[in-house]
């Protein structure tokens, strides 16, 4: 499917900075939206496209830092470029090591920074691709019966079809059948294929789950 | 005589025994009857006995004639022919009694004087003895205040060379001026040009100041009261000499002035050791500044980075809109009317910094202290982001000018906030909140708090924070607040910390006075 077109997100509350880098980021070809603070950022409704978020770390009321454990909190991935007026060792470590794509501080170099922001959104368009990829694996999943569930779970750990009847208490031949359906409804093309697919669906219990 | 008795009793004896050894003589026939013998009795009655028992002794002597003496013998009847003889004994009898009688009391009356005199005499003897006792006393006393009045005056010379401190009095009629030998050498002058020179006191006076001490002295005068000056003079060899002069009016019996005196003190050494006093105190307080500068340095690079950076992005979306195929003219526009701005902002930012740590001696000008809160607040607007402080500001409007240094009272306001914001580092649980508020006092002076929500301050440091080298902080000097208290006492006003009434963090509050009412 075709993705929509990214947009650059920047919070700065800094007039003439922010001014500046929606100038940069548009004259870069890109789409930008700037906001004045970490609220105004998170009371927008934010549109389906890849993206990336340039953060300045100092900011009224919530900061820049708070702002980015807020997105790790709400599983949101949206990729961070930092831009401060002086950062110091401790604070970079903390804000690379939650996530963030670069830590830049002012002035910056316009070609580093549009450099940082592509990083973020093909980070982000992956992550979104993951995500998207992920969700197309559940719908499989979830087409799936109670019963292949378990034929699903029990296969991709290792045990051998007897093995398996053995344990639901029903016969080889049932199992087959079952295991060709599992194959089929998750459309894997061989049997290491759909063991990956457990994994990604965390499917890794070598016991039968309870439901 | 002792007693009234005995002379009485003396007349009888003494007529008695006359007329006995009388009568004897006569019974042994030695001679004729002497009846004289009689007025010896008489006499000597008189002499000891006085004149009454006289006058009896006389009596009894008549009647001793007539009796025994006279014929017929034994019987008071007297013969016609003794009659004459009779009578001229009565005459000389009373004539012996009051010729006695008169001679004893001249004797007595002149025993009396003499006796009188002579109490007199020695009367006037003690009394003169007294008097001479008195005057050598006098004389004692006298050479004895005259040492003492030689000593006091070579005490008071003394006194005035150790002390810089000449006396003098002015003759405001005559002109004459008197000055002590302390007052001669502070002057300059010998004692010949003092009397010669109606203005002495004025001559050597340097121009600066002469209007302002003649104005002194011409309204002490008039107004008949007294007077104090600090003036400068020019000395011969072209030094100056600082004089601290106070006087009185003296008034003569008609209410006029008729005279100054006074006392001049040499204050040159005091003034100089003040000035450089002064000059070392600016110095600390410029070097405190650097020092308060050197730990807002992150905000500082803070500011200037902000305007760098929207300069140099500015450019950058320039360079890259330049480049382009289709140019966005408004876009552009908007890209350098913004550098120049930032441009604009990041000289600001230098030029109060620069003023702040300017090493220049303090100027007063009349100020508005809100303006000074203001200031400060934009040079740590900044550092307060950075540490999450909030800052509420309670200006009262209109608030009377003070007289001051700006950039020495931005410094104690700094100091203040910097304070503060350090106290609130420690994580209180509290909202990090200072609050600023400015009003006018019961007396008229303005007044600024400075509040925070920190640490507070514990008891036993608040005694000593205003002590020069006394610091709670790891790196600090210990001459922020002792600064910031000598430079707001050397403005006139007052800075103290306020107890905490229970209430959680510090707060620290200062007064000036408002312009026109500061001190001199």
């Amino acid at each position: 499917m075709s993705e929509a077109d990214p947009i650059v997100f920047v919070v700065e509350d800094e007039r003439l900075v922010r001014a500046a880098l929606e100038r940069l980021v548009r004259a870069a070809g890109l789409a930008v939206r700037a906001f004045a603070s970490a609220q105004d950022f998170l009371r927008m409704e934010r549109p389906d496209a890849p993206g990336c978020l340039v953060l300045d770390v100092r900011l009224p009321g919530m900061s820049g830092m708070d702002l980015q454990q807020e997105l790790i909190r709400t599983g949101d991935e949206l990729p961070i470029v930092f831009v401060t007026g002086h950062g110091d060792i401790p604070m970079t470590v903390r804000a690379v090591k939650s996530g963030a794509v670069e830590f830049l501080t002012k002035p910056f170099s316009d070609q580093v920074l549009l450099r940082a922001i592509e990083q973020g959104i093909e980070k982000h368009r992956a992550a979104r691709g993951r995500q998207q990829e992920a969700l197309a694996l559940r719908r499989l999943y979830d087409s799936l019966t109670p019963r292949e569930r378990e034929v699903f779970s029990l296969v991709t750990s290792g045990l051998l079809n007897k093995q398996i009847a053995g344990q639901l208490g029903t016969s080889e031949k049932t199992i087959k059948v079952h295991r060709g359906q599992v194959m089929h409804k998750m459309r894997a093309m061989s049997f290491a294929d759909l063991v990956r697919m457990a994994e990604k669906l965390g499917i890794r219990s070598s016991l039968p789950s309870p439901d | 005589m002792r007693s009234a008795l005995a002379r009485w009793a003396l007349a009888p004896a003494l007529v008695g025994l006359a007329s006995g050894i009388d009568r004897l003589l006569g019974v042994y026939d030695i001679r004729r009857p002497t009846p004289e013998i009689l007025l010896v009795a008489i006499v000597v009655t008189v002499w000891y006995g006085g004149a009454g028992p006289g006058l009896l002794a006389a009596t009894l002597s008549i009647l001793s004639l007539a009796y025994f003496f006279l014929p017929p013998s034994d019987s008071f009847a007297i013969p016609r022919p003794d009659l004459l003889y009779f009578l001229s004994f009565v005459f000389f009898a009373l004539l012996t009694d009051w010729f006695s009688s008169v001679r004893r009391r001249t004797e007595r009356a002149l025993a009396l004087a003499r006796d009188e005199l002579e109490i007199k005499v020695a009367e006037r003897t003690a009394e003169l003895e007294g008097r001479n006792q008195t005057l050598q006393l006098e004389i004692a006393e006298r050479k004895r205040v005259a040492e003492d009045l030689r000593r006091s005056e070579a005490y008071l010379a003394q006194a005035q060379r150790l002390s810089h401190t000449g006396s003098w009095a002015w003759n405001t009629s005559s002109g004459k001026v008197t000055l002590s030998e302390e007052a001669l050498r502070i002057y300059g002058l010998t004692p010949t040009e003092a009397h010669s020179a109606p203005d002495a006191l004025f001559r050597e006076v340097s121009l600066e100041d002469r209007t302002h001490l003649e104005s002194r002295v011409n309204s002490a005068i008039r107004e008949r009261r007294d007077f104090e000056a600090d003036y400068r003079i020019l000395l011969p060899d072209g030094g100056v000499r600082y004089l601290h002069s106070v006087g009185r009016a003296v008034t003569n019996g008609s209410g006029d002035v008729a005279e100054l005196i006074g006392t001049t003190m040499d204050v040159t050494d005091r003034r100089l050791a003040e000035q450089g006093l002064q000059e070392a105190k600016s110095q600390l307080a410029h070097v405190a500044r650097v020092q308060a500068m050197g730990e807002l340095m992150a905000s500082i690079a803070h500011e200037i980075n902000q305007p760098l950076a929207a300069v140099v992005t500015n450019a950058n979306a320039c360079t890259r809109l330049l480049a382009g195929k289709a140019l966005d003219l408004g876009e552009l526009q908007g890209a350098v009317g913004d550098i120049a701005e930032a441009g604009t902002r990041a000289g600001e930012v230098i030029a109060r910094i620069r003023a702040f740590v300017r090493k220049a001696p303090p100027a007063p000008i009349r100020l508005d202290l809100n303006m000074v809160v203001q200031e400060v607040l934009n040079l740590t607007r900044s550092e307060l982001e950075r540490h999450k402080v909030s800052v509420s500001c309670e200006l009262e409007s209109g608030l009377p000018e003070v007289q001051g240094d700006r950039v020495e009272l931005q410094q104690v306001v700094l100091n203040l906030v910097m304070n503060s914001i350090e106290a609130m580092m420690p994580d209180t649980g509290r909202p990090r909140l200072l609050v600023i508020r400015s009003q006018t006092d019961e007396n008229g002076s303005v007044e600024i708090t400075l509040r925070d929500s920190g640490v507070g301050l514990p008891a036993e440091t608040a005694d000593h924070i205003f002590e020069a080298f006394f610091t709670t902080k790891p790196d600090g000097m210990g001459l922020g607040l002792a600064i910031s208290r000598s430079i707001i006492e050397a403005h006139g006003g007052r800075l103290w910390a306020l107890p905490s009434d229970g209430r959680p963090g510090a707060a620290f509050r200062f007064t000036l006075p408002p312009c026109g009412m500061e001190s001199v």
